[in-house]
């Protein structure tokens, strides 16, 4: 058993060495990036890491990237890796910007170019953001479009709004801090109550709602940050258990959704779910040529160090989700149509 | 359990502690919160814990049986990726699905216990490592995504109510705690258990097979793990491979505030449960009363603590 | 030899009791600076309880310790240690995952304040090492050094904390001949510095060699001290047994013609050739030192352990053994010698544990049958007169003598033919013994068979009917009953 163990560890090990010998003289003609997630829970996340690798690799880089894991100590170890490893380019979503100090100014020392994705850290050659306020803004906008709509009969700031939100993450606070303005937003909207959730768990979301909802039967629309979240308000109201069948006066919408959250948000045009919008920043194919773009400039010197690029955001609700099923982006509805 | 005929009072009172603490929690919040003592309040308690119950009780059998699993959880994802999955994709008949979630776990199950005992290593320190292959597993079947178009009879497992109240997989947790309970108080299975457990060497002097008792106890505790994934996807209606991740420590955590040794060979079915509707009321009582999150884990903490003082004060073997 | 400046350490009238036992009786020595000074005594005889006394392990009930003048009532272990009382256990504690030199300085204020200078600490032990002309290297792991190494380094710890008095507890009993002369020599080195050692041993010889003085203990109290060339190894045995057999021994039938084990050549788990065989009714006791591979050798005919080669007949049969239901299954039940860690679950209850190895036969439909388990409790409560107001009690609340009539009672359960009673009365109160004694007797007259394996030498004298002696894993001689003497099995339990 030991011996068989060892022999198979041994394998494993010699076939490793080999891959990366023959990685490393390929290396030495291309360019390298490597790219460190945030995590890879959820579709999107893994989608943009693949989807990014594979234009990267048509592009004639050797690009990899490294799971996160949600974890700022995993994220520096691979950043250190990727330095030792000699990349060109280091993309990072940090999972706490203030923690990877000392890492980048590691990988600027060794002259790797740094771009920050997402999270601004303290020092970048490019930032790509997608301001996360922003971000919740405009699902404020499409919440609140949606409302005024379905309630034009509706007294003003009549419609209970509730937000599920998890403040464990700086990402969560400052997106939850803007959902709870929704009064800002929409004439019709009154907001109720913030849920706090423990993690961004779908059954986490389904408890809370749970808990919440029987004793707020009148609450009719659900915002949230968190996809999770968002699945979990759903799954509450699609159950069978539910005490709301007719979803005709019932919105739900969160940020960042996958695919299966599309795939409900069509439903509710057939009155099947009450997930009524989400938005997200950029389709997976957008978020990757981006970056492409960003990786290429950075090295030959189009993009200036210190550049800031600013992320657009997709708006998926009844009107746009074929179009984002089939193409998996939205152009035909922006920010302005929401003003 | 099985202790002398007269009891004292300091006995009895660490026997009952828990169930004190959990009256105390209800009266609390009855006080606190009008909507928290209210039929539809209370199901939902019941209903949010019953995966959670029938995992502490597959803790507590590992636990007794002198291991520890901190792979439960990703065992109970790879069930429910697998099993919403070949629903949802490959049309594929509920009970066949759900069957082949419950033999998978069992599998993972026993591979752990076996592992432990063939590489003579400690089950906490085995089952980290198959932890991480779980969660390949459990990535590698889900692919990442979420899979919700679940048949209709599947989601009755988990949302349909007998006679319009009473949650069927609420009856589906009594049942398998009532057969956990007996078997393993009322037969000879059970007693060996805890004797593997208590004292391995007297236990294999005795005549038992220890090793092959322990490997059955992972065996069966998958079982468990597999029906509670299966209760978990059915009562949220989709699930992905996050889906259970982190039970074990819930479990764990019930399991040692009820008295469940670390080292083995003791434990109470009804206490385990108690402490897991402790942490349940817990969190639910807190929501009502709408405490943030940062107050809820501190005041968990100190619940926690609590309760360990009342159970442990005639002493626990760690 | 002997006056007051010279004096270091002197034990007065010192008693310990324990309930219903008295492991030291007013025991009085003295020893003297830069004395190698032998204590010996038959097992059981009070000298572990003597040394615990010295170096703070357990306090005396009465009497006093005077130590380079001064009186103390009883020592704390700290307090000992500081006044420069060390002890080499049997059984070495030791940091087996650290060096040589850690070990020797562990617990050893550093020069250099908080820093560990691990360069400075090596070189400082292979100075220690060096006075003893050792050839350890410090920087060397403890768990790749032989049990020899592993207690010089214990004496240059000792060293290093400038003990006065080292006591060495039975140093010899598992290391090989030539590593005993380098040990004897760093003893004469230590002596010759000026350190008193306390020196404990079974084997009689080698006193010979190194000590000056010997000092008997008998039953917890104290026999006599001897320069070491005015007494004979004869003498020594003679002061160590010393008195007649007590008739706390009830009578027994002689045992049947009829052979129910046999046991052949048999090799394994630290015992070679090993042959003998075991009549119906029959009592058969083992004798050997601590180490001799008594309880290794149950443990195979048990089927606890694996054999490597030989044969063990069952009534003329051979059976697999590779677990103990498989030696249960042949009719053998073991009752251990470790009564905690192996005889029962102290902390479930009695009739828990009288259950526990036939609990498959006790079931109705699946279940535990209830009353059938507690009928067979109450039956071997009764016959054994185990005394309990409860069988639901924890067995950890009852006394020796009753935690071992549950043990015995559990292997009587499965019914065997051959019990085998690995030291049925350690630990366990004069009355209660006689109590175990009766019903070995009845056991034996029932016509089940009787291996006892037994420290106690006049145990095994008082209830065999034969012994068979083993000396260091090897059958050293057998004697029958006409030939019993307490000299002879020292003789030959000690390989002379």
């Amino acid at each position: 058993m030991k011996k068989a163990l060892s022999i198979l560890l041994a394998t494993i090990m010699m076939l490793t060495m080999a891959s990366a010998m023959t990685l490393s003289v390929s290396a030495e003609e291309k360019k390298s990036v490597g790219f460190v997630t945030f995590g890879l829970g959820g579709d999107f996340f893994q989608q943009l890491a693949d989807r990014y690798v594979e234009v990267m690799t048509e592009a004639g880089w050797d690009a990899t990237y490294e799971d996160g894991q949600f974890d700022p100590n995993v994220q520096m170890e691979k950043c250190e890796n990727y330095i030792a490893m000699g990349v060109d380019v280091l993309v990072i979503w940090s999972v706490a910007p203030e923690a990877m100090d000392g890492v980048i100014q590691q990988a600027m020392d060794a002259g790797i170019k740094v771009i920050a994705f997402v999270a601004e850290t303290s020092q970048y050659d490019v930032l790509m953001v997608s301001d996360d306020a922003d971000l919740a803004d405009n699902l404020c906008k499409m919440a609140a479009k949606w409302i005024d709509e379905t309630f034009a009969d509706a007294e003003d700031h009549s419609v209970p709004v509730a937000v599920l939100s998890c403040r464990t993450a700086e990402t969560g606070v400052v997106q939850a801090d803007e959902l709870i303005k929704i009064e800002e937003f929409s004439q019709k909207a009154k907001f109720q109550q913030e849920i706090e959730c423990e993690d961004e768990n779908m059954d986490t979301g389904l408890a809370a709602v749970e808990n919440f909802f029987p004793a707020n039967p009148d609450t009719q629309v659900f915002l949230t940050a968190h996809s999770g979240l968002g699945l979990g308000i759903n799954n509450y109201f699609t159950a069978m258990s539910s005490p709301v069948t007719d979803y005709s006066n019932m919105g739900v919408f969160a940020i960042n959704g996958d695919s299966t959250m599309a795939d409900l948000i069509k439903s509710s045009v057939d009155g099947a779910s009450p997930l009524r919008g989400m938005v997200l920043t950029g389709s997976v194919d957008d978020t990757a040529n981006e970056l492409r773009q960003m990786c290429e400039g950075i090295m030959d010197g189009s993009v200036e160090e210190g550049h800031v690029q600013k992320a657009g955001t997709m708006f998926v609700n009844a009107d746009t989700v074929d179009e984002y099923l089939e193409t998996g982006t939205v152009t035909s509805v922006t920010a302005e149509d929401f003003e | 359990m099985e202790k002398a005929n007269k009891k004292s009072f300091g006995e009895i009172f660490a026997d009952l502690s828990l169930p004190i603490l959990l009256i105390a929690m209800v009266i609390f919040f009855s006080f606190m919160s009008k909507s928290f003592l209210t039929s539809i309040n209370i199901t939902n308690i019941l209903v949010q814990n019953v995966h959670v119950a029938v995992c502490s009780a597959a803790v507590m059998i590992i636990m007794i049986s002198g291991g520890c699993d901190l792979s439960i959880g990703y065992q109970m994802s790879v069930a429910a990726v697998l099993v919403t999955k070949m629903m949802s994709v490959y049309n594929v008949p509920v009970v066949i699905a759900v069957i082949c979630g419950i033999a998978l776990c069992s599998l993972l199950g026993t591979f752990n216990g076996y592992m432990a005992l063939k590489l003579k290593s400690n089950t906490m320190i085995v089952t980290l490592g198959t932890m991480a292959i779980f969660q390949g597993i459990s990535y590698l079947i889900s692919e990442s995504k979420t899979y919700h178009n679940l048949p209709r009879a599947f989601m009755y497992i988990g949302q349909w109510r007998m006679f319009g109240w009473l949650p069927l997989n609420v009856i589906i947790m009594i049942v398998l705690l009532v057969i956990v309970g007996f078997v393993m108080g009322k037969t000879s299975a059970g007693r060996k258990v805890y004797a593997a457990g208590d004292n391995p060497e007297a236990a294999r002097l005795a005549g038992l097979n220890v090793g092959k008792i322990k490997v059955l106890s992972f065996t069966v505790a998958g079982v468990l793990v597999g029906i509670s994934a299966i209760l978990l996807a059915s009562r949220a209606g989709s699930a992905d491979s996050g889906t259970g991740v982190g039970i074990e420590f819930t479990g764990i955590t019930a399991c040692v505030l009820s008295g469940v040794a670390l080292k083995g060979g003791e434990g109470t079915l009804w206490k385990v449960i108690v402490a897991v509707f402790v942490l349940g009321v817990l969190a639910n009582g807190m929501q009502l009363i709408n405490l943030g999150t940062y107050p809820q884990y501190i005041a968990k903490g100190v619940i926690m603590l609590v309760s360990l003082y009342l159970t442990n004060r005639n002493a626990q073997g760690i | 030899m002997g006056g007051v400046l010279t004096e270091i350490l002197s034990l007065k009238n010192i008693s310990k009791e324990y309930p219903g036992v008295k492991a030291l009786d007013n025991v009085s020595i003295s020893f003297e600076k830069g004395e190698v000074h032998a204590l010996v005594g038959e097992n059981g005889a009070g000298k572990s309880t003597f040394i615990k006394t010295i170096s703070g392990a357990i306090r005396p009930t009465s009497g006093t310790i005077e130590y380079e003048g001064k009186t103390y009532s009883y020592l704390q272990p700290a307090q000992a240690i500081d006044m420069g009382i060390a002890v080499v256990y049997q059984e070495l504690i030791q940091f087996e995952a650290m060096s040589v030199a850690d070990n020797i300085y562990m617990g050893v204020k550093e020069e250099s304040g908080l820093v560990l200078n691990d360069k400075e600490r090596q070189r400082k032990a292979a100075g220690v090492l060096a006075e003893f002309d050792c050839h350890i290297s410090p920087a060397d792991l403890i768990r790749n050094l032989s049990i020899a190494n592993r207690q010089i380094v214990e004496l240059a710890k000792a060293m290093v904390k400038k003990a006065k008095v080292i006591i060495m507890d039975e140093p010899t009993a598992a290391i090989t001949v030539s590593e005993q002369e380098k040990l004897f020599e760093v003893v004469h080195k230590l002596k010759a510095s000026g350190v008193t050692v306390i020196y404990i041993s079974h084997r009689l010889d080698e006193l010979f060699r190194i000590c000056d003085r010997v000092s008997i203990l008998r039953d917890g109290q104290y026999v006599t001290t001897k320069d070491i060339q005015d007494t004979s190894k004869q003498e020594l045995i003679n002061f160590m047994v010393g008195r007649e057999l007590s008739s706390t021994y009830p009578d027994k039938k002689p045992a049947a013609a009829e052979v129910v084990l046999s046991v052949k050549n048999l090799t394994g788990n630290g015992v070679r050739d090993i042959n003998f065989e075991l009549h119906k009714g029959e009592i058969l006791g083992f004798a050997g030192l601590v180490g001799a591979g008594r309880t290794e050798l149950m443990h195979l005919i048990f089927g606890a352990a694996p054999r490597e080669s030989g044969q063990i007949l069952f009534k003329g049969q051979e059976k697999k053994l590779s677990s103990p239901k498989d030696g249960m299954a042949a009719g053998v039940a073991l009752i251990p010698e470790d009564r905690k860690f192996q005889g029962c679950f102290i902390d479930k209850p009695i009739y828990w544990n009288i259950s526990i190895s036939t609990i498959d036969h006790l079931t109705k439909n699946g279940m535990v049958d209830r009353k059938a388990e507690m009928e067979l409790a109450e039956d071997y409560r009764k016959r054994l007169k185990i005394k309990t107001p409860f069988l639901t009690q924890l067995t950890s609340g009852l006394s020796g003598g009753n935690q071992q009539k549950v043990v015995i009672s559990k292997a009587l359960a499965s019914l065997p033919d051959i019990l085998i009673f690995d030291e049925p009365t350690r630990g366990i109160d004069i009355g209660a013994r006689h109590e175990i004694y009766l019903l070995m007797n009845e056991l034996a007259e029932q016509g089940k068979s009787i291996l006892m394996v037994s420290s106690d030498m006049e145990e095994l004298l008082g209830m065999s009917e034969r012994i068979i002696v083993l000396h260091e894993g090897a059958q050293a001689g057998e004697l029958s009953k006409d030939e019993f003497t307490q000299e002879k099995v020292l003789a030959l339990a000690s390989g002379l």
